[in-house]
């Protein structure tokens, strides 16, 4: 018993504390591969910091839902990471979370989007059109990678269904994971879907939604931010890893393949240009197709 | 006393309402409509709660009527009652008497009508009491939808209303002869299995046209659109709802049919997704709910194949999660439903207009109808902590739970469907509300918005408070579900959505939310208040012109764009030739497909070819006598030569 509390200590101080070390990892990273010395590793933890002490500027146009949308967005990320624990044993869930799961985050995807367009302003009025559009394609890759679980793990609860041996399944396991890769990129605005460093361009999505938000709201912002690309890092790391027997060595197999994961989305992120638009759906819809191929090939086997 | 004469007591109070419309001031009729409402509501408590069919025959009269309530009546029996009350309410502001002298008697009589027999049709088990008060609900639909018949738009959308309401009674008719010619009897009956197809199919064609699925919603988006509004949440919240009754009720006496309920599956997704797709290039508010009414319809329809699949296949469970599913979600499309419109009611009498691009900024004016309103969006969405999020689940659930059976597994693909659907959802009411509420108004329509009156916002408040009940504390209505849903399919036997599935698990989870919400903004309640506040930042724009805000339809302009196959958006773009180009405009509408693309033509087209037998239909009265008897003489004639052959023989 004191064992399983320590198990869920554990995820949950990590769900708390860990996720601006993997954007400081990420941007590390961008910044070697650049030829850069870049930030220091704990730079986003300054921001943070930083950004909590500032005074805020609020833009009159906007009213109570501005306000809110931030902090509703953090906790919604949160409580979805208390369904998602790094090993077997955490915290237990219940029949149907994983679609729980995902709902929150959509909720936090539906307050951004209205925050954004309660400010009245053209480009977060953009980044929010576009954040609706591609959520539509996201939605598709996410729930058959969900129907794959179900199908492999016979079981509707996430902690279970992430458990699962996939050992002869393992063609519709690798599809799994590169369609959870796209969509994590672009969940979490990454190249080649997002700009995450230019926010004033007109091509940013996430970045332009969230202009005219400043001291502790932005704090909240980014930290959210950092949480959602743990969060996908730790739903692909999950998937990846074999079902080991000691729940320890899980979780520290499992921070392992989040780093290597931060790293390689640093690596695309200054290898790869950014994609146009107007393609930008039809790559998620070929994620999506990724994992369709990757359910069928379960059902047939 | 029983549950069946209390709900005859609540039709007689409604029908007394439609009588007393015409001589005594609006508010009483409205109170007798609520009386009326709260009555059918105790009488499905009270079926639910001694979970018996209680039956009442009328030996001799109407040919052999028969009046009977069992659980699956009080099912659409609850919605209604609350709808009618509170809508009858709703109307005392929004249809005053001194606000509208020249119809109001009309509007609230049609209202009383209609509500009466509807529950008339939740009871009536023999073929003549349901096609007659089916045609009586139609008429009263009929009347409310052209309430504004100066609006030659509304005249249309009435005509077509009757139109498809007809079309449905002809269904209607076959079916009912049909099954009096295999059983004798004219009425619901028990089905054998050799004849279920064309029963089913007859039912399909009429219930479905008055549900309002994908290809049979011909008459709902204009009808919402253009009704009262509260008048829409009746239309919503009851009156499709019945299509669902009468297809729920085929299931009930029909042996489980695999080919229709894999064809009640295609359906529900075809109509959720692609009435979710047309909600999105809508530019009228109340239009755009009404497309999500066509797309919830198939998430219904959807459950119910799915639990009916279920049934075939020996899944409890599966059949458990998609009756339950399907039947919360009539409840929760109801009560959100009718909050929706309800706050489009608001809006279209602060500002007289629910043209979303002309809005803007209502947010500040009316901020109690904005909380509402982003309650009933985050319901329609199927977002927790609401009701529309239990709902959803358990039909999700159960399209899960059929991946683990290799039987079943075919129906998986409806999943990822519903999830785009969802996401659809949410697009298009990010969009509404955006450009209703948020931001700075767009045109002077909005000058002088306020919050409706209070007793207006109190039924706000009520429908609100319910979504938020169910869908933070499920276990309310659990039992009653149960009762209903083991009617439908008594294999269930003891299977419990409270013990086997915790989904209901949302209300502990509502608590850690709220207690969070509640630390974060302690954390920072004190720079929220000193916060200055200045003009939008922007990009450092040193002025933002409303009119550069985002549009409702550029909002949705890109998935508009992907999915423009199936949509086909007329558009009109500016041709910018010279160097100093005129002022251009830009337009874009989204019409709907099946009925502007596929129906009309081909209507106009039967017009064309058999308008030359309109001749016959000269309009004289003597030509008209001339055919009845020639007829006369015709049918003398064929019974002469029929007896005659028949002696010969």
């Amino acid at each position: 018993m004191s064992a399983h509390v320590g198990y869920c200590l554990f995820d949950g101080l990590c769900l708390l504390f860990l996720p601006p070390l993997f954007l400081g990892l990420l941007n590390k990273a961008k910044a070697r591969m650049q030829g850069r010395i870049g930030a220091p590793l704990l730079q986003p933890y300054y921001d943070v910091i930083k950004l909590m002490q500032k005074e805020m500027v609020i833009s009159q146009t906007t009213r109570l839902l501005f306000r809110f949308a931030p902090c509703i967005t953090v906790i919604t990320l949160l409580l979805a990471g208390a369904f998602l624990p790094m090993g077997p044993l955490g915290f237990g869930g219940f029949t149907g979370d994983m679609i729980f799961f995902f709902t929150l985050l959509a909720v936090g995807q539906f307050f951004t989007a209205l925050a954004a367009l309660d400010t009245g302003s053209p480009f977060e009025g953009l980044g929010a059109s576009r954040e609706v559009t591609f959520a539509c394609f996201s939605k598709l890759t996410l729930c058959l990678v969900l129907l794959c679980l179900a199908r492999i793990s016979g079981s509707l609860n996430l902690t279970e269904m992430l458990s699962a041996s996939w050992s002869d399944q393992m063609a519709s396991k690798g599809l799994c994971c590169a369609g959870l890769f796209l969509v994590a990129l672009v969940a979490t605005g990454r190249l080649p879907f997002d700009d995450s460093e230019t926010p004033t361009e007109l091509d940013g999505v996430h970045l332009a939604m969230v202009f005219d938000h400043s001291g502790p709201k932005l704090a909240e912002i980014q930290y959210g931010m950092s949480t959602r690309l743990y969060l996908y890092c730790l739903l692909i790391a999950r998937l990846l890893l074999p079902y080991s027997g000691n729940p320890w060595l899980l979780r520290a197999e499992c921070l392992g393949i989040m780093l290597l994961l931060v790293l390689a989305m640093g690596l695309l992120e200054s290898t790869v240009s950014r994609l146009r638009l107007s393609k930008t759906p039809n790559v998620i819809a070929g994620s999506a197709l990724l994992c369709a191929l990757g359910f069928l090939l379960t059902v047939r086997g | 006393m029983n549950p069946l004469i209390l709900t005859l007591l609540a039709i007689d109070t409604g029908c007394l309402a439609a009588l007393c419309a015409s001589c005594l001031p609006g508010k009483i009729t409205a109170w007798l409509e609520v009386l009326a409402g709260l009555c059918m509501m105790a009488a499905g408590l009270w079926v639910f709660h001694i979970d018996e069919t209680f039956i009442l025959p009328f030996p001799g009269f109407l040919s052999n009527a028969k009046l009977a309530i069992d659980p699956l009546s009080a099912v659409f029996l609850m919605p209604l009652g609350f709808v009618t009350a509170t809508s009858a309410i709703y109307a005392i502001c929004d249809w005053s008497d001194a606000e509208h002298p020249q119809n109001n008697r009309l509007v609230r009589g049609m209202h009383a009508f209609m509500a009466s027999s509807m529950a008339f049709i939740t009871i009536g088990q023999t073929g003549v009491i349901f096609l007659m008060s089916w045609a009586f609900m139609s008429i009263a639909g009929f009347f409310l939808v052209a309430a504004d018949h100066l609006n030659p738009k509304s005249r249309q959308a009435a005509l077509i209303e009757l139109a498809t309401t007809h079309l449905s009674v002809l269904f209607l008719w076959a079916l009912f002869a049909f099954i009096e010619k295999e059983t004798d009897w004219f009425g619901f009956t028990t089905i054998s299995s050799t004849y279920a197809t064309t029963v089913l199919t007859l039912g399909l064609l009429g219930f479905g046209l008055k549900a309002g699925f994908f290809p049979f919603h011909m008459g709902l988006p204009g009808s919402h659109a253009f009704a009262p509004n509260h008048a829409s949440a009746l239309f919503s919240g009851a009156l499709s709802k019945l299509g669902i009754y009468g297809i729920a009720r085929l299931l009930l006496i029909c042996p489980p049919h695999a080919e229709f309920a894999f064809t009640l599956v295609i359906l529900g997704v075809v109509s959720a997704f692609c009435g979710a797709l047309f909600a999105l290039g809508q530019q009228n508010h109340k239009r755009l709910l009404a497309w999500h009414s066509v797309s919830q319809m198939g998430i219904i329809l959807l459950g119910l194949g799915i639990g009916t699949l279920g049934r075939i296949h020996h899944q409890p469970s599966i059949a458990l999660l998609g009756y339950a599913g399907a039947l919360l979600h009539v409840w929760n499309h109801a009560l959100f439903k009718g909050l929706l419109f309800y706050s489009a009611g608001s809006i279209m009498r602060a500002c007289h207009t629910c043209d979303l691009d002309k809005l803007g900024g209502l947010g500040k004016k009316m901020p109690k109808t904005l909380f509402w309103s982003i309650i009933g969006s985050a319901a329609l969405c199927g977002l927790p902590p609401l009701n529309g999020f239990v709902s959803l689940l358990w039909i999700c659930l159960a399209l899960f739970e059929c991946v683990q059976h290799q039987e079943m597994v075919g129906m998986a693909f409806a999943a990822p469907l519903l999830a785009m659907t969802v996401a659809l959802t949410i697009a298009s009411m990010v969009k509404a509300i955006g450009a209703l509420f948020l931001g700075e108004p767009r045109s002077d329509a909005t000058r002088e918005a306020q919050d409706p009156p209070r007793l207006m916002r109190w039924v706000m408040v009520l429908h609100g408070g319910v979504c938020i009940g169910i869908g933070v504390y499920p276990r309310m209505v659990l039992p009653l579900l149960e009762t209903a849903v083991s009617k439908l399919c008594p294999e269930i036997g003891d299977l419990s959505l409270q013990s086997e599935f915790q989904g209901v698990g949302t209300t502990y989870l509502t608590g850690a939310l709220l207690i969070l919400m509640g630390c974060f903004y302690l954390l920072n309640r004190h720079k929220c208040m000193r916060a200055a506040r200045q003009i939008t930042w922007s990009t450092g724009l040193a002025v933002n012109p409303p009119r550069a805000q985002w549009t409702a339809a550029s909002l949705t302009q890109g998935l508009v764009q992907i999915f423009s196959p199936l949509l086909r958006p007329k558009t009109s773009k500016p041709r910018l030739r010279a160097l100093f180009p005129e002022p251009a405009q830009y337009e874009t509408y989204v019409g709907d497909v099946v009925f502007e693309g596929l129906l009309m033509p081909f209507l106009r087209k039967c017009a064309q070819k058999i308008g030359r037998l309109r001749t016959l239909q000269s309009g004289q009265i003597q030509l008209y006598f001339l055919y009845m008897g020639i007829l006369v003489l015709g049918l003398l004639a064929w019974l002469w030569f029929g007896s005659q052959g028949g002696e010969a023989l």
